[in-house]
């Protein structure tokens, strides 16, 4: 899961697990990492970020910014997906 | 040698039995063998027998039947002292939640929470998980991939048998091991601190 979702508040994030969940598709819950900005205290992990935001939109969830995880966790970067 | 037959019997009773004969064998020591006829009551007996410093082995007869053998006694303690990396933390998790209020937002930041338990270094010791908490190691869980990636660090997961036994969730435990209460004790027992959520 090298994808983090960020929402502009928190019931955005409960209400996009929940979507995911229920679609059947895999997602992981992680507080927002210190060094993103933009959006609420709650992030999604999710495999694939396009899936996710199609299935989301779908429901009308709007995600307010993807960031794509590097792997060397624990000190993992985050940088931001444009489009 | 002892042996105690605890074949139909359930835990806690074999760890019971089995802690009363090694008390019975004094500083002397001895062998202690007990056959149980599941792997659970075998887990929490080489459990038992590890919290104690004893080494223990077992052997599957064709049966189905398991034989766990205890040498309890001097120069047989497995070394167990806490090495410089132990950070001596248990986390205690005793629901499905975090904090009072909303069931929704807690379900969602106990997710957060245990992502977070990952990044700690040195990693806690070991994570309980009892009544509700027991649904997050299930396998329908959504945070098994960060429970798994705590015990790949060495965190010792274990979650209550009773729990998941009053769940029906016992067979779909996702990660880590079923444990009894005597385990769970223990493990807070030797904690440096303890975190209970």
């Amino acid at each position: 899961m090298s994808y983090i979702l960020t929402f502009a508040n928190t019931h955005g994030a409960i209400f996009a697990e929940k979507t995911l969940l229920q679609a059947g598709y895999s997602v992981g819950v992680m507080p927002l990492p210190s060094g993103i900005k933009a959006g609420c205290g709650i992030a999604l992990r999710v495999a694939d970020h396009l899936v996710a935001k199609a299935l989301l939109q779908e429901n009308n969830i709007v995600v307010a910014a993807v960031y794509q995880a590097s792997l060397n966790s624990p000190d993992t970067v985050y940088s931001e997906v444009l489009g | 040698m002892n042996n105690i037959d605890c074949l139909g019997q359930v835990c806690p009773i074999p760890v019971i039995r089995a802690k009363k004969a090694l008390e019975g064998l004094g500083e002397a020591g001895g062998v202690v063998t007990v056959l149980v006829d599941n792997d659970i009551a075998r887990q929490n007996l080489q459990k038992m027998a590890t919290g104690l410093g004893y080494q223990s082995e077992y052997e599957q007869r064709e049966n189905g039947n398991i034989e766990v053998t205890i040498v309890a006694g001097e120069g047989c303690a497995v070394e167990s002292c806490a090495t410089d990396g132990d950070s001596g933390l248990v986390v205690a998790i005793g629901r499905n939640t975090m904090g009072e209020g909303s069931q929704e937002l807690g379900q969602i930041l106990i997710k957060g929470f245990i992502f977070a338990l990952k990044e700690l270094t040195p990693p806690p010791t070991h994570v309980l998980f009892f009544n509700s908490g027991s649904y997050l190691t299930g396998s329908e869980s959504n945070c098994l991939e960060d429970l798994r990636a705590l015990e790949a660090a060495g965190t010792v997961i274990l979650t209550c048998g009773t729990c998941t036994n009053y769940y029906e969730i016992t067979e779909k435990l996702g990660v880590g091991e079923i444990a009894n209460m005597y385990g769970i004790v223990t493990a807070m027992a030797g904690a440096k601190r303890l975190i209970n959520i």
